[in-house]
């Protein structure tokens, strides 16, 4: 019965798979359909199985494939199968002019089952197969395209991520060796070093760290990220809201918290060093963003900063900071996601992919500027929005940890993110010709509605975000 | 009761949500239902007076925005309600008749509401997170209103506002972070408690939240927006902008400095310090401009000066200064008053003339005259003439000063009185060279009547005010009830409410001689140095265009210099990793373009022998180069054998030189750790 559990993972690969090899006309209701159904299947299975474990097989001691999903993995579960929805419903209108949308839809639904299988793996060698899994699987939806940039981007991500997957299971070759066990226990397995174990887990951390930094866009790892632009957007707002970047953050909440333990990290001191990386990745993300002149670009560049924002919850340890790194995953998925779906409607019906070529769309598309504008105050964190409750808590966090410098770059990065993202909504809406002169053209509604719904989220968690702070404190009081 | 804090700023919300998607198309039920907004709320201010004296209302609502909303009214809160609420009814009355040529006036209602709203919650608001939210909602709402024209001009003007904005908003946040880090409370009334007992950090706290109050207070030097923005905005926006959005700045920091520091003496100083900057910075660029938006936009900085003196008068010494406390309030209500009327006096004439040098309006009022007489009463108020509003606070600060300086021996006080009267002198001045021009002298091009342009809606807000002007410089003990009650909030002794005389002989003397000095500054100054004669007419130049400016030569060149320079490093941090790939390919294309000849080679024996020959021989070589070009050297590159390889090897075999790259990289770490 317990088996149930894995039906969210494999669910969607096989309805992939059964998508694959129906006809063109019988796409649309058949993916709605498995959406649709795979969020009900997450929700059933994270309110009624709150204690479940299941063994898929073991090969030996390493080789155990378990998963039990826990608070955080079923939150990030919800999280995923919810964002999964909207990005259909989207994908659907955006991709309708696309070559072999079969085949993307297929490679989309199965990327869904393995971020799910991320989620909810109970060991770290399940985590590590998902992961590798998870950049085989979206790699055809990079390289969607076909064209030669696309290609040789695709490469890019691919050596990246094998490069950051070829670290991460070096360090669990080394933690290894060293415990016999890689379950996920909160609070980590390792406890109290002696002085002589410090620098090989030291070694162990950093390896991980950076293994899993490579898909958390971790400077200087962070490169692939603005160059799968080049994905369609549906795609590249599920790389940066959900499925890949946040695995990577997911993996490294995993080993921090569960697997090495956050005593222990702080115990070898390497969080010292992992949190000047998050700092530089912070401000030069924001920084680098305001001098891109491409939209996507932009946005991709924003996404390497936000993530470091999440990553200082992984390497200042306080409630704190690990209530707002969390929060912060969450809101922004909800936001980035909604960003990318604007700018993928500029694009899509008007072909404009440059800041200097917006000007005046906001008032041909008010309702997706208006949107975009809103996600982009809770992204610079301008209160009353969801994402200054997230910064509030890093903030303070950071200074109750004595590190001053954290609320400073978090102000000075929102300060270049207001840099970066204002001036999109000035140019579109105070640019250009008058009203009057202009005709209103809205995007399709498979597009509009879910830009509102998401745009709706953002602002009542903004207004109401004691609803899902609680669930945090909830999480972050168990890890302390 | 309490609810009733809630209804202010709901109902005017709502009302412009409505107003906004509903009747968008019909311009006149869209300006009455905004009109009624404000008057409703302007009514409810006036009803709640009797309550507010009573005891202050309180009302919170959990939950909401994470910390709950904690929004309180007390007494010296009400005096920033009323204005408000006042000067935006007016401006709401005025606006409906001056924008009538605009484009996307639906915007611009919309905008003009929120920022209301916003600021009504920033005075209302108890805790100090709530503030700010509704601190940053009025920035980001108002910067619409400042470009909403919508050229070239306004958008320079809308980047520099919203960029010190944004910045000052985040300086304030840093504050806010310390201060809740260290008192664990957000709540102004009891912050002080816990912040008493803290050290130095206590400094570094309330120097943050004066920065970022001081930028939309323009404090000197973080006032470079206001003179961008007044000239660029509409003018009904900048008369709210001048009148009631730089007091938001000045409540912030009358919170910081005498609710949260407790009127700390250093705090003070250094506010009165920047007052007095301010009033002197301000009325000196004010007198050299001659963009009559860009005066009155100086004016105000000049005029916050005036308060910002007042606040660090009431803070200085062991307890806090009545007469100070009054003098700030009192400035703080009429500067609102007389400004927008100032600020709607221009309107008009901007709104016929569509100029606003003063050189191309000249006599342009003289036979205008509710215009003219409106003005005029402005004009009387800003310069202190006893009988308007401006003179009341202002001889009271002078007491103030006067009071507080002479305990500081004699230089001290003769310094702050001739400083004192020299900014009064130069509000006339510069006033003088408003008024005169346009409405003194005498131009035929404009004898014209502009009935037809102008109507009751624009100039009954005018009339009003101007009425409300009087009232206060001739009675200036109506407001007697409400200090003494505020004095309960500041903790004063009521006694000197009781013999406070106004118009005593001292105080309308020295008024007197303040604008005689403004007249002697207008004559000696303005007239003759920044004048020029053209076509036997005086014309006004500005030369203030190459001095020194704050942002042209430090935050322009600094901001440059670094953003520069930090590009530059991230920028290689970013392409880090790329660069070391392209280092390495570059390398491997270099070496493998490597030719080997072999010793035995034709060509190379042939070069051999044809260098051995003697120079003389010179004409046979020719053929032989011909012989040696045909013959195929026998040259090997080094790619080519690699080639060769690279065909037996396939991706797998790649894998394993990655591999083995790694495994080398990960015995150096190994030896780097255990060593």
């Amino acid at each position: 019965m317990t088996y149930i559990i894995l039906l969210p993972i494999f669910f969607p690969i096989l309805s992939g798979i059964f998508i694959r090899l129906t006809s063109q006309n019988r796409l649309k209701p058949l993916l709605i359909i498995s959406v649709i159904l795979n969020f009900c299947f997450t929700i059933f299975v994270v309110s009624y199985f709150p204690e479940a474990a299941v063994e898929l097989f073991e090969f030996n001691n390493l080789l155990f494939f378990y998963f039990s999903p826990d608070l955080l993995g079923k939150i990030f579960a919800v999280l995923v199968s919810t964002l999964w929805i909207f990005t259909t419903f989207y994908a659907l209108d955006y991709m309708s002019h696309e070559k072999k949308t079969n085949s993307f839809f297929m490679f989309f639904l199965a990327t869904q089952g393995i971020t799910i299988g991320i989620a909810f793996s109970g060991n770290l060698i399940t985590l590590y197969l998902f992961y590798e899994l998870l950049t085989l699987i979206t790699f055809p939806l990079v390289i969607h395209e076909g064209s030669d940039e696309a290609l040789r981007t695709g490469k890019k991500y691919l050596l990246y991520s094998f490069f950051g997957a070829t670290f991460v299971l070096f360090g669990i070759i080394l933690l290894y060796s060293q415990n016999n066990s890689l379950d996920f226990m909160s609070g980590g397995m390792i406890g109290i070093l002696s002085n002589e174990q410090l620098p090989y887990y030291l070694m162990v951390y950093l390896f991980l760290f950076l293994g899993f930094g490579v898909k958390s866009a971790l400077v200087p790892f962070h490169s692939w990220l603005p160059s799968a632009m080049i994905a369609p957007t549906p795609v590249s707002a599920l790389l940066h809201a959900v499925a890949v970047v946040k695995s990577g953050i997911f993996s490294l909440m995993r080993i921090t918290y569960y697997v090495i333990g956050w005593e222990t990290i702080e115990q070898t001191g390497g969080n010292k060093y992992t949190l000047v990386l998050v700092l530089i990745t912070i401000i030069m993300g924001s920084f680098l963003a305001i001098s891109q002149k491409n939209l996507k670009k932009r946005l991709a560049y924003s996404t390497v900063s936000q993530l470091g924002y999440i990553m200082i919850g992984l390497v200042v340890f306080t409630p704190d900071t690990l209530t707002g790194g969390l929060l912060h995953m969450l809101f922004h998925a909800f936001i980035k996601i909604t960003l990318f779906f604007c700018i993928g409607a500029v694009m899509h019906y008007e072909h404009k992919t440059e800041l200097a070529e917006i000007e005046g769309i906001g008032k041909r598309m008010p309702i997706t500027m208006t949107c975009f504008s809103i996600s982009s105050l809770c992204l610079i964190g301008i209160p009353p929005t969801n994402g200054f409750v997230s910064k509030w808590f890093l903030a303070i966090g950071g200074i109750k940890s004595g590190n001053y410098i954290i609320p400073i770059i978090l102000l000075l990065s929102a300060l270049f993110t207001a840099a970066y993202l204002l001036p999109i909504f000035t140019t579109a809406f105070f640019k250009g010709p008058p009203i009057r002169e202009t005709v209103v053209k809205e995007p399709n509604n498979l597009m509009l509605i879910p830009i509102i719904i998401l745009t709706g989220i953002n602002v009542f968690i903004g207004f109401f975000p004691n609803l899902v702070i609680n669930l945090i404190e909830k999480l972050s009081l168990i890890l302390y | 009761m309490e609810k009733w804090l809630v209804f202010l700023l709901a109902f005017p919300t709502i009302c412009s949500l409505i107003a906004f998607f509903v009747f968008n198309e019909s311009n006149t039920i869209r300006n009455i239902i905004n009109t009624i907004a404000t008057l409703v709320n302007f009514v409810v201010v006036i009803y709640l007076y009797p309550y507010i004296v009573l005891s202050p209302i309180e009302y919170s609502i959990p939950y909401v925005m994470g910390t709950g909303l904690h929004l309180k009214l007390d007494l010296f809160r009400y005096v920033f309600i009323l204005i408000t609420s006042f000067v935006w009814l007016m401006i709401n009355i005025y606006s409906s008749q001056y924008l009538i040529n605009y484009n996307h006036r639906n915007r611009y209602y919309l905008f003009f509401m929120i920022t209301y709203v916003s600021t009504l919650g920033i005075f209302i608001s108890e805790n100090l997170l709530n503030l700010f939210t509704f601190f940053e909602i009025m920035s980001f709402a108002s910067y619409p209103l400042i470009i909403h024209d919508e050229d070239e001009a306004a958008h320079e003007a809308g980047a520099t506002y919203i960029a010190m904005a944004v910045t000052g908003g985040l300086v304030l946040l840093m504050g806010i972070f310390m201060l809740y880090a260290y008192t664990s409370s957000l709540d102004i009334a009891y912050i002080s408690e816990h912040l008493v007992n803290l050290g130095p950090v206590k400094y570094v706290i309330s120097a943050l939240m004066i920065i970022g109050f001081g930028v939309k207070a323009g404090m000197a030097p973080l006032h470079i927006w206001l003179p961008k923005a007044h000239p660029a905005a509409p003018t009904p926006a900048s008369a709210v902008l001048s009148a009631i959005l730089v007091k938001t700045g000045i409540y912030g920091i009358i919170v910081t400095s005498v609710f949260i520091m407790k009127g700390n003496d250093y705090i003070s100083l250094l506010l009165i310090i920047s007052g007095f900057v301010n009033m002197l910075l301000g009325g000196y660029l004010a007198m050299h401009q001659t963009d009559i938006k860009k005066t009155l936009a100086y004016s105000t900085m000049s005029q916050l000066g005036y308060i910002l003196l007042g606040i660090g008068l009431i803070g200085l010494g062991e307890q806090y200064n009545p007469l100070a406390v009054i003098g700030t309030i009192y400035h703080i209500f009429n500067h609102a008053i007389f400004k927008s009327m100032l600020f709607m006096g221009v309107g008009i004439i901007y709104m016929i003339t569509h100029k606003l040098n003063i050189n191309d309006i000249r006599g342009f009022g003289s036979f205008k005259p509710i215009l003219k007489i409106t003005f005029f009463i402005g004009f009387c108020a800003i310069i202190g003439l006893p009988g308007f509003n401006g003179f009341t606070g202002k001889t009271i600060l002078h007491h103030a000063l006067t009071e507080t300086a002479s305990s500081y021996g004699l230089f001290v006080k003769y310094l702050s009185e001739l400083l004192f009267y020299l900014s009064g002198a130069m509000t006339t001045a510069y006033l003088l060279k408003l008024y005169l021009p346009i409405f003194v002298e005498n131009n035929s091009k404009y004898y014209a009547s502009y009935r037809k342009y102008i109507n009751k809606r624009a100039l009954f807000p005018m009339v009003f005010t101007s009425i409300l002007i009087l009232v206060v410089g001739v009675k200036p003990n109506l407001f007697v009830e409400y200090f003494k009650n505020i004095s309960i909030i500041f903790n004063l002794e009521t006694g000197i409410f009781d013999h406070l005389h106004y118009y005593s002989a001292n105080s309308v003397f020295s008024s007197f001689v303040t604008i005689g000095i403004g007249i002697f500054i207008y004559v000696q100054y303005i007239l003759k140095k920044l004048t020029k004669s053209e076509a036997k007419q005086l014309t006004f130049v500005n030369i203030t265009g190459n001095w020194f400016s704050v942002e042209k030569n430090i935050y322009l060149p600094l901001f440059d210099y670094t953003y520069l320079h930090v590009h530059k490093l991230f920028k290689s941090i970013d392409e880090i990793v790329s660069f070391t790939i392209r280092i390495l390919s570059t390398t491997y294309r270099q070496l493998s373009s490597v030719e080997l000849m072999t010793i035995n080679s034709p060509v190379r024996l042939m070069k051999f022998r044809i260098t051995m020959k003697k120079p003389d021989l010179k004409a046979n070589i020719e053929p032989l180069k011909k012989v040696a070009s045909d013959i195929k050297p026998d040259i090997k590159q080094v790619s080519k054998n690699l080639d060769y390889f690279s065909l037996k090897l396939n991706s797998i075999t790649y894998s394993i030189y990655l591999l083995g790259a790694f495994i080398v990289l990960v015995l150096l770490i190994v030896i780097i750790f255990n060593s």
